[in-house]
């Protein structure tokens, strides 16, 4: 005992932990699962509690992790086992593995191989009923033997089926009648699709938009409760009487199922693939009974309306009458009620239009036709709105949908418009009017040409000019570039006063030549002179301070630094000949 | 591959040339003289070519005149705008188009707010034509006129024409709507509606500008004015 004592309590000091990983079984069908269990086996009292990791590829979980422990004392040797298991399924065919596997246990973190398995079509075992061979896992059964178990089911089919419902089985020609494919069911559905839908030969179909949240009711059928979800719905219009089949509607759906085989830990989802179909029906169509002449084909409940806007009008103007059909039922196919109109009234073809809406599930729909009314002498006429008769289907017989009759005012002419001849409806020319000038549009294909040409001949002007101051130089710019010449001589002077005399003589020849001033006009002349000549103000402010500095620099003694000076006129210069050239 | 488009699309071209505008019109008239309103619509609407000619004027302003007899209100409206832009001062066709909108119920006409610069384009570059003779003339007459004053009054006409004639090329274009233009929220646009129209660069839909802006309808549902 003491030797045992000593060995427990000396164990943790030469503790021994190892943690493994694996998948199994190593092939498992696309409808099968596996498992994957990461146990971790020591020798010590401490926790084996660990946190694991990893990644799945081409798997997912359906249930877990289930835990088991287990501590054994065996021939003076103790261990501990610690298991996770998790349930997990295949997404699809081919390898299929746990990677990046890895457990923390206390500061300890252990990397551990990846796990693969591989998937097949084929399942691997036969199919094993929901209570059966899986009972042997169960540990209650293994020790107590077979027992009835209230929370095991028993082998059967999934509780799903569709119906269809055709609502009213023997309607008239022309009726609604709805057509609905609903599903019962008391399982889980996880995927839904429709693959067939009946042609509906013989009827007009109109599709009845369900809701994106598909509306469930609960429903008693032989004592069991269902959930029904409406999948289909359609409103149907008998073109001719007679027995028409609708063929059955099929369903392809995906329901989730449920395995408790284990007596511990989750139920295992199961996925199970179905197709549902309705049976053959039969829709009898009844003929109408013996119409009247006037009637259109109307079924329906229908109402009728007339508007005639405005009631008075002058003549050459025109009123709007408007009638309207509304009600339950198909109104496709309505020919245009017929206007008779009193004598001195126009009435043009009408504008028609329809629209049609589900109220619930019962068709709605509306005709409108536009009447152009137009009287021809004034006067007051009464103008009888048309009737429609049509079939109700509720009260089995014919009705008759009218509006009351409208009264319309004619009203002469007002003076202004009868002078003008304006306001009344004109008919056809038979020739063209004559075109007194350019009419819009042949005006505007000409624009561009009309823009172009002046652009070219500004182009044509412009270079004519270049070319004549090229080939025989204008007084203008042969005066610029002597006085341009006689600046650069000036320049190489180096006395103030040669400076001078050089700029002087040279404006007196520019002068002289641009703008015909007298020969030998003295510079204080100059300013007076270009102001005559209709020169800016900002010119003459220059010249005035040109003529100060030239006489500055004439003054100017011998050895006096000047140079700034003289830098500054020439300046001067440069700038009042680009303004006076 | 190129010249065998062309040709393509020359002889394309000559399948929808319009016919003759006179013998397109005294067709017209014959049919509808024998009340044969539907064929002489037929018969208007080829001879139109839409150049604003004074011919276009008249076989637009008769094809709308049928149009309204046989109670199609909005092409109606449509072929009499077409004619008012060729004879804008026709007496009869001012009194058939008031009557025609009328008896639409005087739909809303879209109104986008430069309506003022798309309405007056041709008046623009008319401007900037005007503007550019006038630069002509003061350089010529003018030679020592400041260069500032000429190249300003050149760059002036030269945007002024390139605006106009852009608008008129690529800019939007009035149209009548010859069927009810749905949008969600009930904002769609009724039959006989006037608009302007602006086409995606992709094709397809037109896009209505204005108060209906945001809108698009089926090129089966515009009737541009001006085609």
């Amino acid at each position: 005992m003491v030797l045992t004592l000593l060995i427990v309590f000396a164990a943790p000091a030469a503790a021994k932990t190892e943690v493994h990983a694996r998948l199994e079984p190593e092939v498992i069908g696309i409808d099968e699962t596996a498992t994957f269990t990461i146990e971790v086996t020591g020798d010590s009292f401490s926790s084996l509690r660990i946190h694991p990791n990893f990644e799945l590829d081409n798997l997912e979980i359906m249930g877990g992790p289930s835990q088991y422990e287990d501590m054994r004392f065996d021939n003076g040797h103790f261990s501990r086992t610690f298991r996770y298991s998790w349930q997990v399924r295949p997404l699809g065919l081919g390898p299929a593995r746990v990677r990046a596997i890895s457990a923390q246990l206390d500061d300890d973190v252990r990397q551990l191989p990846a796990q693969e398995i591989r998937v097949q079509r084929e399942p691997t075992r036969p199919q094993q009923p929901i209570s059966g061979a899986g009972d042997d896992d169960d540990p209650f059964q293994q020790f107590f033997g077979r027992f009835p178990n209230p929370f095991r089911r028993e082998a059967q089919g999934p509780e799903v089926f569709l119906r269809a419902e055709i609502q009213p089985p023997q309607p008239v020609v022309g009726q609604q009648v709805l057509y609905s494919l609903y599903l019962y069911t008391r399982e889980d559905i996880a995927a839904l699709s429709t693959s067939g839908v009946p042609t509906f030969r013989g009827f007009w179909v109109h599709d009845i938009q369900l809701p994106q949240q598909l509306p469930t009711e609960i429903v008693e059928l032989e004592g069991r409760r269902f959930g029904r979800v409406p999948l289909l719905r359609k409103a149907l219009f008998p073109l001719r009487p007679g027995r028409y089949t609708v063929e059955p509607a099929t369903v392809d759906l995906t329901v989730q199922r449920y395995d408790r085989q284990f007596f511990f830990g989750h139920p295992i989802a199961r996925p199970e693939p179905l197709r549902l179909r309705t049976e053959s029906q039969w829709i009898d169509v009844q003929p109408l009974p013996s119409a009247p002449p006037e009637f259109g084909g109307a079924v329906g409940q229908l109402a009728l309306t007339a508007e005639l806007q405005p009631r008075q009008i002058r003549l050459g103007d025109a009123a709007t009458l408007t009638v309207r059909l509304s009600g339950t039922g198909n109104l496709q196919g309505i020919r245009e009620p017929r206007v008779s109109p009193p004598p001195g009234v126009s009435v043009f073809p009408p504008q028609q239009e329809s629209s049609e809406e589900i109220s619930g599930t019962t068709l709605r729909g509306s005709r409108t036709w536009r009447y152009v009314v137009v009287a021809d002498r004034a006067g007051r006429f009464t103008l009888d709105t048309p009737e429609i008769r049509y079939f109700d289907p509720e009260a089995r017989r014919f009705a008759v949908a009218s509006a009351p009759d409208l009264a319309l005012t004619a009203l002469p002419r007002s003076t202004g418009a009868a002078a003008a001849g304006g306001g009344a409806m004109h008919g056809i020319r038979t020739a063209a009017l004559p075109s007194r000038a350019l009419s819009g549009r042949r005006w505007t294909s000409l624009l561009p040409w009309l823009f172009v040409l002046p652009c070219g001949l500004a182009l044509v002007v412009t270079l004519a000019r270049r070319r004549a101051g090229n080939g025989k130089p204008s007084a203008a710019g042969s005066a610029g570039r002597k006085l341009a010449a006689g600046l650069r001589q000036a320049e190489k002077e180096e006395r103030p006063r040669q400076v001078a005399a050089r700029i002087e003589e040279a404006w007196h020849d520019f002068l002289a030549e641009r703008w015909d001033f007298p020969v030998a006009t003295p510079p204080s002349h100059w300013r007076s002179l270009l102001a005559d000549r209709g020169v800016d103000p900002e010119t003459l402010n220059e010249m005035g301070r040109l003529v100060d500095d030239l006489q500055y620099l004439r003054n100017a003694p011998q050895l006096s630094a000047t140079g700034t000076l003289r830098d500054e006129t020439l300046r001067r210069c440069r700038h009042l000949l680009r303004r006076l050239q | 591959m190129g010249a065998l488009l062309a040709v393509l699309l020359l002889s394309l071209s000559g399948l929808t040339a319009p016919a003759d505008p006179e013998a397109a019109l005294a067709e017209g008239n014959r049919r509808f003289e024998k009340d044969e309103t539907e064929s002489a619509l037929e018969a208007y609407s080829r001879g139109y070519a839409g150049n604003g000619s004074a011919a276009d004027g008249v076989l637009a302003y008769n094809a709308g005149t049928c149009a309204l007899r046989l109670g199609r209100l909005p092409e109606a409206l449509l072929w009499y705008r077409r004619a008012e832009t060729a004879t804008p001062r026709d007496p009869w066709l001012r009194d058939n188009l008031a009557l025609t909108r009328r008896a639409l119920g005087d739909p809303p006409a879209e109104n986008p707010a430069w309506r003022f610069w798309l309405e007056n384009r041709r008046s623009i570059a008319e401007a900037g034509v005007a503007l550019a003779w006038v630069a002509l003339g003061l350089l010529v007459a003018a030679p020592r006129l400041p260069r500032g004053l000429l190249a300003a009054l050149a760059l002036v006409a030269c945007a002024a024409f390139a605006a106009g004639t852009l608008l008129e090329r690529f800019g939007p274009r009035t149209a009548v709507l010859l069927a009810a233009c749905p949008a969600p929220g009930g904002r769609g646009l009724p039959p006989g509606s006037e608009v302007w129209v602006r086409r995606p660069a992709a094709g397809g839909a037109w896009h209505v500008i204005g108060d209906g802006g945001g809108l698009r309808c089926p090129a089966s549902a515009v009737g541009l004015v001006e085609p």
